[in-house]
């Protein structure tokens, strides 16, 4: 157990790919063991999330679970993982979702072998993400997850896949790119410093020592622009393009209409996170100077993301496509809830990330559910499917409620906090934005009424309700979002004490 | 001090004995190929084994752990071009002594103008090297492609190389010497030069450079290189792509370091730099640039060669002893994943006499061990992790942001924007391999091609998460230049 402890991020991060490797090595006729191996691998990994929800001490601000070595000597990088405030939740919610999408995958039929190795190592991708504390780390596993995502929307997506999947190539790598010179940027200009075995180091990757140890404001100008902002700017645009942040969010409507349902999960459930998870903790926590003087420009963008996409949803005919865009208004919420610098905005922000890595994903399953039976996901050709399929309508509007807002729900928690938060630094900005939650109600709605109410359509007569898989993959989550709307404490507790002392550096 | 250049002097005399041996009595091309490749490996053992002592007695050649350095890297490709050519559809059998007699010559040329310490032994051995280059491109002499492409290559050279040479007579006008340090060191003399002169010298360094940034293919000297690509051997065309612009950077580190490097120098004082900067620029662009819309794959990797050079500039532009440190290591990772793509390339090629990307649709399920190995060179060569090629491209950003100053930074972001359009025609290969249904008829090819690709791809991910060994070869061999 305590070996377990020591290592539980190791063990989730690299347990996917050793099960890769495992998958790998298992001849392609037993589809059937590649598919349960894969469901253990991620189940495991769960269940060590779940260890380590129990161990994390909740009072801390301080670092937990924390492996830390040496790993190239000649460049300075440390093998530097460990979880706080900000990325606990995030690390489980990705062993969570990744479960859910495994399960949701076990429908695949083509090429199982490939498309199961290529989900574990996303799955380490993800996690790496995560956890990594070393700017170095940080951009492998960030860019580890690219691979096996272009792989998995390209080989099983819909129609015009092979598009989808190099746009979302591109447009990561190209944000990636600059992010890797701001990395660089940022050695260059950190204080000589020691690394963990007391070796003396000119320069460090090691993001809490950039934090802790070096005032980046004070840095010769480039271009005429302090430098600290333009390392800003690099990052928050590799950032952006993740959230995604308009205008570079046209990446993702094409992604998660191609992709298939599990792939949609996992984009909308932990892929969107990290944009917002990096900028928390990479420009807020590095550069707080310049967190400050583009907070109104991102609030802007935020306020943007909300309105826009909203408006956007109302003009989907494609489900599927309704929920990416619902997705990218999302976002938004956090987007301007961080850029207040109060305490229920960038808790609201972090929890908003939870609650929607949980909405999300079950939106994407409910649209998979229904285009498993119908083929297509044309909103305007259904209608009344609530008499033919009343489960899994039910739980369509459970989703449908928990995404717009309503109390009780997970939504609703998140939503208010990020108002109240950024309610206090911009008025009129929080003002605009809360008209969406109007809009957010109209469009759901409108989608309910059109898709499962009025007269039963007789092309769908006859098609089955929800089967065992499905029933597997939507409980888990309707549940998470009820108690989490009832007692949102679960994750607040242990994200707020590291938030807390966030702002106090920002102040 | 012989013994300083015994590699050379053994790889000479081993060449001229294997064309005696297998012209009086024709052997297989296995037999031919084996001897060849054990015979390297031992000249190679040698080379590295401290019998062979740096010297820098001589001035019109040197040898110094850099240049030693350049020599491991063309010993290293043209044992994998040993391996490739045999049985290779584009070199027949008869003709094999000949054409081992010629990669042997290669590396002495190539290893000359690494170690050339004054502008005319440079363009004496980069002539040599350029001979060569030209006879073998058209050895492929059933094909009408491989003739057109050596004609080309030598008319391109000739011009390329007669520009060199008026630079380099120039130079001796106005400086009176041809020795590297020397012209330093008159260069630094000459103070302050009125604006004309100045402006002329400018002109002669861009000439001198021309001859090696036509063997570089680099901007405006890159234009030869996808015909010939195209029309060579492609074993001979992957020795090309790596070796020969090795001997051309080692040429090139050797030339701006020594000559162009000081402070001090009026003449040159930053200018080499924005030179090299602009240079580089233009060239990644345009070779990204025009790789996107190539469906012959040989093409396409060509112009991915050049915009790989440019990167290469772009970090020597940094002037300074980490940009070479970085260049070394890049070349490295260069190596194991350039002489990877094009080996894939050759195999497909070998069997269906064709290098269009038709033929490689649905290669991933005729062939999966093939088509993954190419899929790990390609994303190499785009730079993403866990791969070789992305820590050579982050020593390279590196090395130039490590500068510092506005110029450096846009240096660099207008080279990483390079590397993510890289990516677009990279993926067209991944996505016809993956992404697109072709026939289904398995595809095989013999074992040691299988084993030489595989063990390049294990470099490719190995040292991509473990690099220590290759930065620890890099730096060992890292001292002054003479």
């Amino acid at each position: 157990m305590d070996f377990i402890l020591s290592h539980i991020l190791s063990l989730m991060t690299f347990l996917p790919l050793v099960g890769m490797v495992i998958v790998a090595l298992i001849p392609s006729r037993y589809p059937q063991y590649i598919r349960y191996f894969s469901v253990l691998v991620s189940g495991l990994v769960f269940l060590l999330s779940l260890v380590m929800y129990a161990y994390f001490d909740r009072d801390s601000t301080d670092l937990q679970f924390v492996e830390h070595f040496v790993w190239i000597r000649g460049f300075n990088i440390e093998y530097f993982m460990g979880v706080d405030g900000l990325n606990v939740s995030l690390v489980i919610l990705t062993a969570l979702i990744s479960l859910i999408a495994c399960i949701a995958s076990l429908g695949i039929e083509k090429k199982v072998k490939g498309y199961f190795a290529m989900f574990l190592l996303l799955m380490t991708g993800m996690m790496g993400t995560f956890v990594a504390l070393d700017l170095f780390l940080f951009y492998i596993f960030w860019e580890v997850m690219l691979l096996p995502m272009y792989f998995l929307i390209g080989i099983w997506g819909g129609p015009r896949k092979e598009y989808a999947a190099i746009k979302f190539f591109l447009y990561t790598l190209f944000g990636s790119v600059l992010m890797l010179v701001g990395i660089i940027a940022l050695y260059y200009n950190s204080e000589p410093t020691t690394l963990v075995d007391g070796t003396a180091a000119s320069h460090t990757f090691n993001i809490m020592k950039l934090t802790t140890e070096n005032d980046f404001s004070s840095k010769a100008p480039l271009f005429g622009i302090s430098f600290a902002k333009l390392v800003f700017v690099l990052f928050f645009i590799g950032f952006a393009i993740k959230i995604p942040m308009f205008p570079f969010h046209t990446w993702l409507p094409d992604a998660h209409v191609e992709a298939p349902t599990p792939i949609s999960v996992i984009l909308a459930g932990i892929l969107l996170k990290m944009g917002i998870y990096g900028i928390l903790r990479i420009n807020y926590q590095i550069l707080p100077e310049a967190t400050q003087w583009a907070a109104p420009v991102v609030a802007v963008f935020g306020v943007i993301n909300i309105v826009y996409a909203a408006f956007v949803c109302m003009a989907q005919e494609d489900l599927k496509k309704l929920i990416a865009y619902s997705s990218v208004s999302h976002m938004g919420f956090s987007l301007l809830a961080m850029s207040s610098f109060s305490e229920p905005g960038i808790s609201g922000a972090v929890l908003q990330l939870f609650t929607h890595g949980v909405i999300s994903p079950m939106l994407f399953l409910i649209a998979g559910v229904i285009y498993d039976r119908a083929h297509h996901r044309d909103i305007n050709k259904f209608g009344g499917l609530a008499h033919i399929m009343p489960e899994y309508s039910a739980f369509t509007g459970l989703a449908f409620m928990a995404s717009l807002g309503l109390p009780g729900l997970a939504g609703f928690i998140a939503e208010v906090l990020c108002f109240i938060g950024a309610f206090s630094a911009f008025k009129l900005m929080t003002v605009i934005a809360a008209t969406s939650v109007v809009i957010t109600a109209a469009y759901y709605l409108w989608t309910m009424q059109r898709v499962f109410l009025g007269p039963k359509n007789p092309r769908y007569e006859g098609y089955p309700d929800l089967n065992l898989r499905e029933r597997f993959t939507l409980y888990p989550l309707a549940l998470i979002i009820v108690i989490l709307g009832v007692y949102p404490m679960i994750i607040l507790d242990i994200i707020n004490p590291t938030i807390f002392r966030l702002i106090n550096t920002l102040r | 001090m012989l013994l300083s250049y015994l590699p050379e002097i053994l790889t000479f005399a081993a060449g001229l004995l294997i064309l005696f041996v297998f012209s009086v009595r024709r052997s297989s091309f296995d037999i031919i190929t084996s001897v060849s490749f054990l015979t390297l490996l031992v000249l190679m053992v040698i080379s590295v084994s401290g019998i062979v002592q740096p010297d820098a007695s001589s001035r019109l050649f040197a040898s110094s752990r850099f240049t030693e350095f350049f020599r491991i890297i063309i010993f290293v490709s043209l044992l994998f071009t040993f391996l490739f050519s045999n049985r290779s559809r584009e070199i027949s059998e008869n003709t094999a002594p000949e054409y081992f007699l010629m990669l042997y010559l290669f590396f002495v040329a190539a290893s000359f103008m690494v170690m050339a310490e004054n502008l005319l032994s440079l363009y004496i051995s980069m002539e040599i090297l350029s001979l060569i280059s030209y006879i073998c491109v058209s050895f492929d002499f059933d094909r009408a492609r491989s003739k057109e492409a050596g004609l080309k290559y030598a008319i391109y050279g000739a011009v390329a190389s007669s520009i060199m040479l008026f630079g380099i007579s120039y130079m001796y006008g106005t400086t009176g010497s041809l020795y590297y340090s020397e012209i330093a060191q008159k260069l630094q003399e000459t103070g302050s030069l009125s604006e004309p002169v100045f402006l002329m010298n400018i002109l002669v360094i861009l000439m001198i450079f021309g001859g090696l940034f036509f063997k570089l293919s680099v901007f405006p000297f890159y234009a030869w290189s996808p015909d010939v690509y195209q029309g060579g051997p492609t074993p001979f065309v992957a020795l090309l792509s790596v070796a020969s612009k090795a001997a051309a950077i080692g040429a090139l580190i050797k030339v701006v370091m020594i000559m162009f490097a000081a402070d001090t120098n009026a003449l040159t004082n930053g200018n080499i730099a924005l030179i090299l900067g602009i240079i580089a620029v233009l060239t990644m662009t345009l070779g990204n640039l025009m790789a996107i819309n190539q469906n012959n794959l040989k093409r396409l990797l060509a112009y991915s060669s050049i915009a790989h050079a440019g990167y290469m500039i772009m970090a020597l532009s940094a002037v300074d002893d980490t940009s070479v440190l970085a260049v070394k290591f890049y070349l490295v990772a260069y190596l194991v994943m350039n002489l990877g793509a094009f080996y894939c390339v050759q195999i497909v090629s070998d069997r269906t006499d064709s290098e269009d990307i038709e033929n490689y649709y649905g290669l991933s399920s005729r062939n999966p061990y093939l088509a993954a190995l190419f899929t790990v060179f390609l994303l190499s060569l785009t730079g993403i992790p866990p791969f070789f090629g992305f820590i050579g491209k982050f020593y390279l950003f590196a090395a130039i942001i490590h500068k510092g100053g506005g110029w450096y930074y846009a240096l660099a972001i207008i080279g990483v924007i390079n590397s993510a359009i890289s990516l677009y025609y990279y993926a067209r290969i991944i996505r016809a391999m993956y992404l697109l249904n072709g026939n289904d008829e398995p595809f095989v090819f013999d074992s040691v091609r299988k084993y030489t690709i595989g063990f390049l791809g294990v470099l490719a991910v190995l040292f991509g998460v473990w690099f220590s060994p290759v930065l620890r070869f890099v730096e060992y061999f890292h001292t002054v230049l003479r």
